[in-house]
């Protein structure tokens, strides 16, 4: 598989300053807080080997050291933060072609667009930094943090700050800069307000979600608003990335039906440029006595072309942002304890053009601070499916923590 | 002769049915009566073992079948009769800063990822998975009314530790655990739970043991529970390192903000 470089983002004075400030607070809190200063973090390495017919074996190696750091400045007042150090090598750079349909590949050339795309061989980076004002039912959080919503494992429609790796969804995922606002009551009642700073107000992101859990019924329920800059399409013509605003309503609701594990998570988004488009997950999950986890979840995506051949532009938006290629997939997966440090499991993603990934996975501890993850993923399916045959990827992670 | 023998088959027929009748009464007031004295016993225990507010620092050892060996050290606190609590990860670091929250006796729980910054919600069957990979599950460790998630039969009285013991089988309610059933020894003396054994519909799948009991300000409680994985041949004992009951917990703790924010000591 192809790993995707992240989701181009707009430099921003609002953004840099709030990173700015929340460091300036932490520093600022020098002495009287260096005693309570906690550091831990873990360090990192994923090899991953990726093959396809025209580009045999890709091998990539990277490194990565977090450092977490967590502070209590004052009375409700807290510092959280983390920064990462990667560094890449290997095949940084990528042939982006034998990821494509022929048709589309050809298309590419003769548009003179990229046909590459490169992994920086170093990144340092904040990943989150933000401090946290708690007052009662009340929380204040300013800084790079993760906004992450939604029920759903493979997908998450209401959840328009982050991306999820099909491959590895519930990995750790870079923070945004943002200033949010939480109330929260009882069980599951909770008010969120985001704004995500840009330039100015009017290129701002802004969301909100209400929640609350209706307790005759044992559901989870909420609604999501967003307004926001949207750069995960692709414009036909210049086959560059397309800033427009995004208004999206949303629900997400789980709960148990029929003794099963239900969520539903989807939203009804309105585009300045595009075409509006819904886009909903719909699950279901089951443990049984033994404690095997069976998982299966179904994607509806209306954004992009519906049948084969998909555009090209829908298959740069794939690769490159991670949005889903004609209109989704069912997934199936299933979980299980194969000793008691190991932990197995395998997902399949079948889509309605007959194609089909498979993602198998291991999961195990090693020893009391040291993890070792394998996963992987190869394709059956139509040269011009979502999940073309022939496409093959291994990682392997270890971590240890400390 | 024939009518004698007419009146004797009638007579024995009305001896049978009377006979099958009183055993038939016998029987079922026999079954009535050990399911009300268990339905007592479980109150008995309910009541010895009843918490109204606690905090404590635990230590986990996961053992294995091949001998490797996991350890975990867990802040906890209770309030509302044991109905919420909230245990909170110190050590290792590897999970140092996870939080499980249990509300409503266990019929929820949230289970915090400290460095995704996540919270998964878990309900239903969903409390059928290990707690940290240990061998707990989430409903073992939660701690409602026994009434409320059992009815029990006495099986007998039986010496366990050298402590006289009621056996009692406990079989779930419908909004109780998804076990078959449990057999429970409990202390005639104190009533409080010796040893479980936790059973599917063929199986013997856990057995926990409850031992070392001190008094701690005037309460008597177990200090290690150990819970014997026999499908697994793994254990997981828990060890109680520090407990008081003598401050009610800030209410605060108990509510899903809690749980992505620092704990005073953490």
């Amino acid at each position: 598989m192809i790993r995707s470089p992240t989701r181009e983002r707009t430099s921003s004075t609002w953004r840099d300053s709030i990173t700015v400030m929340v460091l300036a607070g932490l520093i600022s809190a020098g002495p009287v807080s260096a005693q309570t200063l906690d550091i831990s973090g873990y360090f990192e390495n994923t090899l991953q080997i990726d093959y396809t017919a025209q580009t045999k074996e890709q091998l990539l190696n990277a490194a990565k050291l977090r450092l977490d750091f967590s502070s209590s400045v004052s009375n409700g007042l807290e510092f959280t933060g983390n920064i990462n150090f990667i560094v890449n090598v290997g095949a940084i750079e990528r042939d982006i072609r034998p990821y494509l349909p022929d048709a589309a590949a050809l298309a590419l050339e003769s548009a003179g667009a990229a046909t590459t795309y490169s992994l920086s061989g170093s990144r340092t980076f904040l990943d989150n930094a933000y401090l946290t004002w708690l007052a009662g039912p009340v929380r204040l959080r300013l800084g790079k943090q993760q906004l992450s919503w939604g029920p759903a494992y493979s997908y998450n429609p209401t959840d328009l700050f982050h991306r999820k790796n099909l491959l590895d969804p519930t990995y750790e995922k870079e923070g945004v800069t943002a200033i949010r606002t939480d109330y929260r009551w009882g069980v599951g009642g909770q008010l969120s307000v985001i704004a995500v700073p840009n330039e100015d107000f009017a290129s701002s992101g802004y969301a909100a979600r209400f929640a609350t859990h209706i307790e005759s019924i044992g559901y989870d329920i909420a609604v999501t608003a967003h307004r926001v800059q949207d750069s995960t399409a692709i414009d036909p013509t210049t086959l560059r990335s397309t800033m427009q605003r995004r208004s999206a309503l949303g629900v997400e609701l789980s709960g148990e039906l029929l003794g099963l594990g239900a969520w539903l998570e989807g939203n009804y988004n309105w585009m300045q440029h595009d075409s509006d488009f819904t886009r909903f997950v719909l699950g279901i999950d089951y443990t049984l006595t033994d404690g095997t986890y069976l998982l299966a979840e179904a994607l509806y995506s209306g954004r992009s072309q519906l049948d084969r051949p998909y555009a090209l532009g829908d298959w740069l938006a794939n690769l490159y942002f991670g949005e889903p290629i004609g209109t989704g997939w069912i997934m199936a997966g299933i979980r299980r304890d194969i000793s008691e440090l190991t932990l197995a499991s395998v997902y399949l993603f079948a889509t309605p053009d007959g194609s089909l990934l498979v993602n198998p996975r291991v999961d195990t501890s090693v020893a009391q601070n040291a993890d070792l993850v394998l996963f992987g993923a190869f394709t059956l399916g139509r040269e011009d499916g979502a999940f073309p045959s022939g496409l093959y990827s291994l990682l392997c992670r270890a971590s240890v923590y400390f | 002769m024939q009518r004698d023998s007419r009146a004797t088959r009638t007579k024995q027929l009305i001896v049978r049915l009377a006979v099958a009748g009183w055993m038939a009464e016998s029987l079922f007031t026999a079954t009535g009566s050990a399911q009300d004295e268990g339905a007592l016993w479980l109150q008995r225990i309910d009541a010895a073992e009843r918490i109204p507010y606690s905090y404590g620092v635990m230590r986990q050892t996961i053992t294995t079948s091949g001998g490797s060996v996991r350890t975990f050290t867990i802040r906890t606190w209770s309030a509302e009769n044991g109905d919420v609590s909230l245990m909170t990860y110190v050590d290792p670091p590897r999970v140092a800063g996870d939080k499980i929250l249990q509300l409503q006796g266990g019929d929820d729980f949230w289970y915090y990822m400290k460095r995704r910054d996540v919270t998964r919600h878990f309900a239903g069957h969903n409390r059928r998975q290990s707690a940290m990979g240990s061998d707990f599950s989430y409903e073992d460790m939660a701690t409602g009314d026994l009434t409320e998630d059992y009815t029990a039969a006495v099986l007998g009285f039986d010496e366990v530790d050298g402590v006289e013991t009621v056996r009692l089988r406990c079989t779930p309610t419908e909004s109780g655990p998804s076990y078959d059933h449990l057999v429970l020894w409990a202390s005639v003396e104190d009533n409080l739970t010796r040893k479980i054994e936790y059973y599917d519909e063929q199986h013997h799948l856990k057995t926990l043991h409850l031992t070392d009991f001190h008094v701690v300000e005037d309460r008597k409680v177990a200090m290690k529970l150990e819970m014997v994985n026999h499908r697994e041949g793994s254990r997981t004992l828990l060890e109680t390192v520090e407990v008081t009951f003598a401050e009610e917990p800030d209410p605060s703790l108990f509510t899903q903000a809690a749980l992505s924010r620092r704990i005073p000591g953490d």
